[in-house]
């Protein structure tokens, strides 16, 4: 089993991730009992390896977070992680068709938006129509002719 | 049944001279024709063409601009199984009802054929038409004699094969009674291997039949009804609309063009302030210089002739707006014609435009409308009116304002042009209101007073004459400067409205709203459109229900990834 070692720039949310790639290609000996989308890595690295947060199972074709990493004596580190369904399976997602309920570039301004906030008061004005009733008339009406 | 709502009626043309009684109007279901049995021939169903039934043809023509689907209503539905049996096994697929024909009575005074249906011996129902012997005849060919013979490549099962009944509620002289199955669908059960042709059997009542009808009895089995609790919902409602939502232009009526200026004796005048004081001047001169007993009196006299000349003065009032307007003319008061002049009125009513109002979006999205941004229009001589913001966002608004010149009484219609709510110079409101001030003239005591003054003046001069001169002058001098009694027929009406605002205006209410800069990209906006998710960029929420494809994914994998897209993605 092969352990590939990232930093991940990104955050968990975004679906392609910006990695970049630490050290080499790690041969892994496993522990028997593994989980696939939780596992746990004891893999040989030191505490001078920065910026690991991110790795690649070749094997389980997942990518996962490294949510903690406990150092041992020997150079060799327990990595925790957790499956990265976004990275895993972006093709998959990508290739979705459904309906977006929200999107920062494609929408719609006319539709109601629950999240919104507003001040308590609000803004009054008065538009005026242009013309005004001013030209006091004197009616008369007689009998007569 | 899918068929019973594509029914529809069109005439026949060409119809055979040797046939008077064929049909006028036959039904047609989509797709096809459907021929009438009137005459004892058979039905067919098949794409709009020639067809021929016995000696019977008429060409019909390609179905076309018709009108309305009638409707029928299915009465019963008889399962072969239930009433045929295969008695004779040489004949593949052929399968024969029971039926027995009564002879012809004379029961409840008709006549005509009957026949029972029995099967393992028990009667099922009766059916029966009851006419004279004439269509008794076409009853035999129908019934195919003493069988009704079901068969044909196309009934194999009769476990589901139904023979059903229908009427129609536009075309109650019509009967038809079909085979179908039990998707509706219809059988041909003649043997043809053509799916297209299938053979109905309609009932037409025509005035040579007039008492034919078609009786159901009791001891129909109930399968027919599709739902014993109620009517079952079929299938409908998210197609067909017409999704028209022109809108028409509702217009200002025009003036009405009869009223009191044009009656002719009761005349409408718009005078000046002037010309006013110098008419009440004319009507009521001053006595004069009570010293010259020659003009006192003559002044007097003037007083006393004029005294009822009020009576004909209807109503002087003012309003807001300039009246339609004619030439200058002496003022006419019952028989007198004053010295003073003043324009004649020539309409009951004047329009009077307070001109328009266009306003813009404010956020150009949600909370322009709604609960979100209200509005009131204020209306002179009337007040503050509700307005909803379909009408004036984004859009003008008119307000027009039309008088009676001749009561006060004003009504003013509000127009609108706005494409959100598809009005275009359309009069959305119309209110009522008073714009006028009247100033009282009726029912001042002149005459009865000026009367008794005058007969104490007759009574003074006499004693002028005797010398008393003081006394006279004294009485006449009182007179002219005491000032009449105003008895008013008519409380003063100084509406109150002539003392406010004489323009229209709109106030509005707006929410303030609170965006930060970057909501849309922590946020997202609101969105609702159906979208490949690899076309998106930036932030996402979606919410899925069906995650197909992710193959070697596990359960919980797919909820996850649910779970993020309805949380929010970075496309």
């Amino acid at each position: 089993m092969e352990l590939l070692l990232y930093n991940s720039k990104s955050d968990n949310n975004v679906l392609n991730k910006d990695i970049e790639k630490i050290g080499e290609t790690i041969v892994l000996n496993a522990k028997e009992e593994i989980s696939l989308l939780q596992p746990v890595f004891i893999v040989a690295v030191d505490k001078t390896t920065s910026n690991l947060n991110y790795c690649y199972c070749p094997t389980f074709n997942r990518y996962y977070y490294i949510n903690n990493i406990t150092y041992l004596s020997g150079g060799r580190a327990v990595l925790n992680c957790s499956v990265d369904v976004l990275m895993t399976w972006k093709g998959n997602i990508k290739a979705i068709t459904g309906t977006v309920d929200r999107n920062e570039n494609i929408n719609n301004g006319y539709l109601m938006d629950n999240n919104y906030k507003a001040y308590a008061y609000k803004k009054i004005v008065c538009k005026e129509f242009p013309n005004a009733m001013d030209n006091n008339t004197i009616i008369l009406m007689t009998v007569g002719g | 049944m899918a068929w019973e709502a594509n029914l529809i009626v069109v005439p026949t043309k060409n119809i055979n001279a040797n046939f008077p009684n064929a049909p006028k109007e036959i039904y047609i279901q989509k797709g096809g024709i459907l021929e009438t049995a009137v005459g004892g021939g058979r039905g067919f169903l098949y794409p709009s063409g020639i067809y021929q039934s016995g000696t019977e043809y008429a060409r019909i023509e390609q179905l076309c601009n018709f009108i309305s689907y009638p409707t029928f209503k299915k009465e019963y539905a008889i399962k072969l199984s239930d009433v045929m049996s295969k008695t004779n096994t040489s004949l593949l697929n052929i399968f024969e009802l029971d039926l027995t024909f009564s002879n012809i009575s004379e029961t409840n005074n008709y006549t005509g054929v009957f026949c029972t249906q029995y099967t393992n011996n028990g009667k099922i129902f009766e059916l029966y038409a009851l006419d004279d012997t004439a269509l008794s005849k076409n009853l035999r060919t129908q019934f195919n004699r003493t069988n009704l013979r079901c068969g044909g490549a196309n009934v194999t099962d009769i476990n589901n094969t139904y023979l059903s009944f229908y009427v129609c509620e536009n075309y109650p002289e019509f009967i038809y009674c079909c085979y179908h199955d039990g998707d509706g669908n219809l059988i041909n059960v003649q043997g043809s291997t053509d799916n297209t042709k299938v053979y109905p059997y309609v009932w037409k009542k025509t005035t040579a039949y007039p008492n034919f009808e078609m009786v159901f009895t009791d001891g129909v089995e109930e399968n027919a009804k599709s739902d014993k609790y109620g009517e079952e919902s079929g299938t409908g409602g998210y197609e067909g609309g017409s999704f028209d939502d022109t809108s028409d232009t509702i217009a200002v009526p025009d003036l009405p063009t009869i009223g009191l200026t044009s009656a002719g004796f009761v005349n409408v005048y718009a005078p000046s302030q002037n010309a006013l004081a110098g008419i009440g001047n004319e009507l009521f001169p001053a006595v004069g210089d009570v010293t010259d007993i020659v003009s006192a009196v003559t002044n007097m006299s003037t007083i006393i002739a004029n005294a009822k000349l009020i009576d004909y003065v209807l109503d002087c009032h003012v309003i807001p707006v300039t009246p339609t307007i004619g030439e200058q003319e002496k003022i006419k008061v019952g028989y007198k014609e004053l010295t003073n002049s003043a324009v004649k009125v020539t309409s009951d009513y004047v329009d009077f435009d307070c001109g328009t109002l266009s306003i813009p979006e404010y956020y150009a999205n949600y909370i322009d409308y709604g609960a979100f941004t209200t509005a009131k229009l204020f209306l002179p001589f009337i007040g503050f009116v509700p307005i909803q913001n379909e009408y004036w966002q984004s859009g003008r608004l008119q307000v027009i304002y039309r008088f009676n010149v001749i009561d006060g009484n004003c009504i003013a219609f509000v127009k609108s042009t706005s494409s959100k709510s598809q009005l275009s110079d359309s009069v959305i409101g119309q209110y009522a209101g008073t714009a006028c001030l009247h100033i009282p003239l009726q029912g001042v005591n002149y005459a009865n007073m000026l009367q008794n003054v005058a007969q104490g003046s007759i009574g003074v001069m006499s004693s002028t004459v005797s010398g008393n001169v003081g006394g006279a002058v004294s009485n006449a001098f009182d007179v002219a400067l005491s000032a009449p009694s105003m008895q008013s027929s008519n409380n003063y009406s100084a509406s109150s409205c002539f003392m406010g605002i004489r323009k229209p205006y709109l106030i509005i209410e707006r929410t303030a709203s609170s965006f930060s800069k970057t909501y849309p990209n922590e946020q997202g906006l609101p969105s609702n459109i159906t979208k490949k998710f690899e076309e998106l960029n930036g932030y996402t929420v979606a919410t899925v229900e069906h995650l197909d494809g992710f193959a070697g994914a596990t359960n919980e994998e797919l909820q996850m990834i649910q779970s993020a897209l309805a949380s929010g993605v970075i496309f």
